[in-house]
């Protein structure tokens, strides 16, 4: 018993030496999911898609052990908007997998709100079991990378996403609806968004062939 | 901190999310209570060996194109888990001697084996993934998810019905084999059961961690229970608690899964040395 309460003792030593800060804290749980539908209104009438992830990097700020990921910090400029509307996008009962809907409430799947780990995984997905995914919008953030067939000249053009080490590295295809705009260099950091379409397969191997059609890049 | 769990909760909404959650635990709890029985077999660095095995049996399957590797891997890792806790008793080659040559020789030939024949896009992350599971666990199919539940199930099962003779051999083979036990028959039975949560831990925290899984949540029990039955279960709460947390952290924070639920296993093994400490002061 003795062992038990000196675990306890040192347990909650270790897990209540860090606090939040209770006001950030009652700002959050101030949101009443009636608002949350209301600001959602709000911001399919504006125009300024970017600022409406203020909020949520506002949110996340406040919790910086959470955000400390390439695409959060890079996002850091959006600061106006109010916490309340990207609350929103965190209740999980508005949220499944297949219809996460981001702040400019046109994209499916935004990669850019994921941290790197979740990122990685729901990229496997996509990209090895495409026809769950097929229709869905996704936008994704990486590296432009490009492969050219060296017996057609065709070019096939990525968004590569790394992790920290760069050798779990998980990519999608895109192909934009507008050739001309393609990056020139690779390693250039690219955002595209584009819808998942199934354009072959080669069943003896067990692969479908995907990419991000009509894509374009922010 | 809500929004840290409102973040746990949409996480949890994903499948592979869910799938790695189910399996880590269920694979945390498994090495947890083999753990144990090595730990006082002096067995500890067979984890690290057979892992090694399983990753050089795992190039080999990669590149003869295997379509499921799995029970390719289990067999292999298997038959050396047999081969290594039996010479143990042999005189000529030392039990920690045996070990090392199998870990590094696998290693070597897994490694090799990939660089030449792999066909893979990227080499160097199937490779890093398999040594140190940072995301793997993350890329569970349905079936994969199934497998992992029926054979964690049936290792918890056998250690539930095994128990007593498995208590019985960790503690003295001797006297074991004078009451009339069949010694040789649970040394079997405890390395197979070792090799399969071997394989299965690989896709958790990869090759080279595996060792923290079975070590770390036996070793900290034994900080300040001295009962095996209160080893046991402690360290098996232990390893689940610290899975559980380590993968919520993972997937909150990307940080690598393995690496995440190791250091985990670290924190709460000073916790408990500080609390053994703190425990025999008073106790003075």
């Amino acid at each position: 018993m003795k062992r038990l309460i000196c675990i306890g003792v040192i347990l909650c030593f270790c897990l209540t030496g860090c606090k939040e800060k209770e006001k950030d804290l009652d700002k959050v749980n101030n949101i009443t999911a009636s608002s949350s539908l209301e600001f959602k209104e709000i911001n399919k009438d504006t125009n300024e898609d970017k600022k409406e992830e203020a909020p949520k990097e506002e949110v996340t700020k406040e919790t910086p052990k959470i955000e400390e990921t390439p695409k959060a910090e890079a996002e850091e400029n959006k600061e106006e908007i109010p916490a309340v509307p990207d609350y929103t996008e965190t209740m999980p009962e508005e949220k499944t997998p297949e219809s996460e809907t981001s702040s400019q409430s046109d994209v499916d799947i935004d990669l850019t709100k994921l941290s790197s780990t979740m990122v990685f995984g729901e990229v496997y997905s996509i990209v090895n079991f495409p026809k769950d995914y097929a229709g869905q919008k996704v936008r994704a953030h990486g590296q432009f990378s490009y492969y050219e067939n060296p017996e057609t000249k065709e070019r096939y053009y990525a968004v590569v996403i790394e992790d920290a080490t760069a050798c779990c590295a998980q990519g999608i295809e895109f192909v934009l609806s507008d050739e001309s705009t393609y990056p020139q260099n690779i390693g250039d950091e690219i955002t595209v968004v584009g819808e998942v379409e199934v354009y072959g397969e080669m069943p003896e191997y067990g692969i479908i062939f995907c990419h991000l059609a009509n894509a374009y890049l922010e | 901190m809500i929004y840290v769990f409102e973040k746990i909760v949409s996480y949890m909404e994903y499948p592979f999310v869910r799938y790695a959650f189910v399996v880590g635990v269920l694979i945390a709890l498994c090495a947890s209570l083999m753990g144990v029985t090595l730990v006082l077999k002096r067995f500890s660095f067979i984890g690290d060996g057979l892992s090694h095995v399983a990753f050089g049996a795992m190039g080999i399957a990669s590149v003869i194109n295997l379509s499921g590797n799995m029970p390719f891997v289990l067999i292999v890792t298997a038959i050396c888990a047999v081969i290594l806790l039996k010479g143990g008793q042999n005189i000529k080659i030392n039990a920690d001697a045996a070990i090392a040559m199998v870990s590094v020789g696998a290693l070597a030939v897994g490694y090799m084996v990939l660089n030449v024949f792999s066909a893979s896009a990227n080499v160097s992350g199937d490779v890093c993934t398999t040594l140190f599971g940072s995301t793997s666990i993350l890329t569970l199919k349905k079936g994969d998810v199934l497998l992992c539940v029926v054979l964690s199930a049936a290792v918890i099962v056998l250690f539930l019905l095994l128990y007593n003779r498995i208590f019985a051999v960790t503690f003295d083979e001797s006297f074991a084999k004078s009451a009339g036990l069949n010694v040789e028959l649970y040394n079997l039975i405890i390395a197979v059961i070792t090799s399969v949560i071997i394989v299965l831990a690989m896709k958790l925290v990869g090759s080279l961690l595996i060792t923290a899984l079975i070590i770390f949540p036996a070793v900290s029990s034994m900080r300040l229970f001295n009962s095996f039955k209160a080893v046991t279960v402690c360290a098996a709460v232990i390893s689940v608690c610290c899975a559980a947390v380590g993968i919520l952290i993972s997937v909150v924070g990307g940080t690598p899964v393995g690496a995440t639920i190791v250091i985990m296993n670290i924190i709460i093994f000073f916790v408990f040395s500080a609390a053994d400490v703190v425990l025999r002061s008073v106790g003075r």
